[in-house]
């Protein structure tokens, strides 16, 4: 039995409540099946080792939020007062060619790369997951190396494979006879290519599959192998409802990682000195390299508030929609 | 949400200043610390240290103290705050008049006054770019100029002995010096990227109007812009001059294709007198003035001038000993030596004529390009960091065969109309 399962309180079960007073500071013992409410020194103290992380909270992230509401109500350059323009900025947004291209740049890659890594992730870590697959751990260590790369040289290193003649890629693609496209330089593999990039550094995503697949029940995989079930069926009617959870997270991570694309976009179409370019047809204008662009190389940090608002709100819809669509994914996993 | 924070975060940061800083600004000797905060890096912030030292060495009242950072936008953020992070900075030309109206650059008329500090010998195109309002604000220590730098043996090959003058001459050098192996381009007789911003200048062409707005769709512009369609993306095609540009080697490094031979001429700075010296020793390259339209001899000698302006900003800690490093370093002597070591032009129109820039190979030809009424600074608005970018979006349309010179420019108006003016 878990601790989870003792801690969460078992009704009618005195052991579990002689647990519980052990495992409680001062050993109290509360109405038989209730766990009892902690006091309020405890709140306080509780209260008291959090505070740094609220403080935190307060002074980085929640203050700052309320500041960047302000601003986007303003015009405002940095150099001088901000001065109020009511909803202009948003207006202007709406009326910008350029964010509803950000805004497609951003949904290509997130949409596109974010689904592609996830199944390429749990690829991954059903062959590391194998028994059969040889020298396991040194292969579960390479495939997670490029995760911890610094992001700043994975564009630079990427640069030079994706270079249109001498690098590795159209190198070994043209020995294949493929035809080897312009990577950085033609506006329709500019995007795909970024996917790529993120696909060589999914190493984090595969470690958490590779930690659920362990947790996938045994006894069902060996009951539905009894059963007939060829490794398909049971990857289908086992493995995927039993990982969905994790999926569902990740798919959520990983959507919202996706809307902030910024690093390698950004630095594949560098220009110098604090600007990017935004590539080829302006393919790499992420929606985050476009709001970076307003506020540190044009200095609208009005304009590129109401931006960043109107990507928290993109965000907490999108959220909301994969909470909605996925509810019950934790009960019918459990079942 | 960290995008929300984040910027926030930073701009809040500013409104504030940050430091700490050394808010009495003198060393344990009593000398007054002046910080210099520089964008040059590299082999160019060792120039400037050695400036810096040798201003430290003769005389006793004033510690400068160099720090190379790159970073326009904390130089911007610093300028604002209540604890600046420098009390002298350099920029380019188009920061300054935004900057002045601002507020945050300090101006040198009261101190050029007081010191009766002689300023006609700066290049006049830099006072006229560096002041605001009547007033200056920036003085220029260094400047580069643009030429057309051409490879002597491939045009020798071709049968062409002298570069070309006008835009006649310099389609017959693209179409001559070039090399095809069926569709493919092996050898340009251009810069598939050239700067079309500067090219269409060259042709006549003006991005902005009399009074400072945006003019992307000038005839003379379409014209230009038309003129490159025709001779070079046309010509060879769009996708095979993306084929021939996937292969170029890195800008500053000796595989950069003007070293290593595809390309046969190229639009770009003095500093190539250096570059070239280092990286390809044995190139047999000149330099002569851009091209210009033969129906407008007048505009032989167009060009750009870009300057790296020194500055005090408002609320420098120590205005007073900043000026006086400021000149000390805009002084003949260390003025010269700077520039050379950089390969870059001075600021003062004296030293143009200076025979220690003589062992830079053909650095004569940017010298004398410089005193042309025609070298001029881009103009410099609130807008003209985002207008560049949407002219270089609108370029690499027109490059890929996207859109035409007209359909492009009318996109960049469109934008346009929402520049800050």
């Amino acid at each position: 039995m878990s601790d989870a399962q003792i801690s969460a309180g078992a009704a009618h079960n005195t052991q579990a409540q002689r647990n519980i007073s052990v495992i409680t500071r001062r050993g109290r013992r509360g109405k038989a099946g209730k766990p009892k409410r902690g006091s309020k020194n405890e709140r306080r103290y509780g209260l008291g080792f959090a505070m740094p992380f609220l403080i935190g909270l307060v002074l980085f992230t929640i203050g700052p939020m309320i500041a960047s509401l302000y601003y986007s109500f303003t015009d405002f350059n940095i150099m001088t007062a901000p001065k109020w323009v009511g909803m202009h900025n948003y207006q202007s947004v709406f009326a910008d060619p350029r964010f509803y291209k950000s805004l497609e740049n951003t949904a290509y890659l997130t949409f596109i790369g974010v689904p592609l890594g996830l199944a390429f992730a749990l690829g991954v870590a059903l062959i590391l997951n194998l028994k059969e697959a040889p020298a396991r751990g040194l292969a579960r260590a390479l495939s997670y190396i490029p995760a911890i790369i610094p992001s700043a040289v994975v564009a630079y290193l990427w640069r030079w494979m994706f270079n249109g003649k001498y690098g590795l890629i159209n190198v070994v693609l043209t020995k294949l006879g493929i035809p080897a496209p312009n990577w950085l330089l033609d506006p329709a593999w500019t995007r795909p290519a970024v996917i790529l990039i993120s696909l060589w550094t999914v190493g984090g995503t595969t470690v958490i599959y590779l930690a659920a697949l362990r947790d996938v029940p045994r006894e069902l995989m060996e009951a539905a192998a009894l059963d007939g079930c060829g490794v398909l069926r049971r990857f289908r009617y086992v493995t995927l409802p039993a990982i969905a959870p994790v999926t569902v997270f990740q798919l959520i991570a990983g959507l919202l990682g996706g809307l902030q694309n910024f690093t390698i976009p950004y630095l594949l179409g560098s220009g110098g000195f604090n600007m990017s370019t935004g590539g080829p047809d302006e393919t790499w204008l992420t929606y985050a390299v476009y709001l970076y662009q307003n506020a540190f190389s044009y200095f609208k940090m009005g304009y590129a508030s109401a931006l960043a608002w109107i990507l928290f709100i993109i965000a907490l819809i999108l959220t909301a929609v994969i909470l909605r669509l996925s509810k019950g994914v934790d009960e019918d996993a459990a079942h | 949400m960290a995008a929300v924070a984040t910027l926030a975060s930073v701009s809040l940061a500013g409104c504030a200043g940050f430091g700490p800083t050394n808010t009495t600004g003198t060393d344990k000797e009593g000398k007054v610390t002046v910080r210099f905060s520089y964008l040059w890096t590299g082999d160019e912030a060792k120039a400037v240290e050695k400036i810096i030292k040798d201003f430290n060495a003769s005389q006793s009242k004033i510690s400068v103290k160099g720090t190379s950072s790159a970073d326009q936008q904390a130089q911007v953020l610093s300028m604002q705050g209540k604890n600046p992070q420098f009390d002298i900075s350099n920029t380019g030309n188009s920061q300054i008049v935004d900057w002045a109206n601002s507020g945050v650059l300090l101006g040198l008329d009261d101190y050029i006054k007081a010191d009766k500090y002689d300023t006609s010998d700066f290049l006049p195109a830099a006072i006229k770019n560096n002041s605001f309002d009547s007033k200056l604000y920036a003085l220029p220590v260094a400047a580069n100029i643009y030429q057309l730098l051409y490879n002597k043996d491939e045009l020798k090959e071709a049968g062409i002995t002298n570069p070309p003058e006008t835009f006649d001459d310099f389609a017959k050098v693209i179409d001559t010096v070039s090399k095809l192996n069926g569709d493919k381009v092996e050898r340009l007789g251009t810069n598939s990227s050239v700067d079309l911003q500067l090219l269409v200048q060259a042709y006549g062409g003006s991005w902005y109007t009399e009074d400072g707005k945006a003019s992307p769709t000038n005839p003379r512009n379409i014209e230009a812009l038309n003129w490159w369609v025709e001779h070079v993306v046309k010509k060879f095609g769009a996708k095979n001059l993306q084929d021939f540009q996937s292969g170029f080697g890195e800008y500053g490094t000796a595989q950069y294709p003007f070293y290593t031979g595809q390309i046969a001429t190229l639009i770009d700075g003095n500093w190539q007198s250096a570059f070239i010296r280092r990286l390809a020793p044995k190139l047999n390259w000149g330099a002569a003035a851009l091209p210009y339209p033969a129906d407008k001899p007048e505009l032989r000698g167009t060009t750009r001038l870009d300057l790296s302006n020194l500055f005090i900003p408002k609320n420098s800690a120590h205005p007073k000993e900043a000026w006086k490093f400021m000149k000390y370093f805009l002084g003949k002597k260390p003025m010269l030596e700077f520039t050379h070591t950089l390969a870059n032009l001075p600021g003062r129109t004296s030293l143009l004529s200076d025979t220690t820039y003589s062992d830079l190979p053909n650095f004569d030809v940017f010298l004398a390009a410089a005193k042309s009424k025609l070298a001029v600074p881009s103009y410099s608005t609130k807008f003209s960091t985002q207008y560049g970018q949407d002219l270089s979006a609108a370029f690499t349309q027109i490059q890929a065969g996207q859109a035409t010179p007209e359909q492009a420019m009318q996109a960049v108006a469109e934008k346009a109309k929402a520049y800050k003016q």
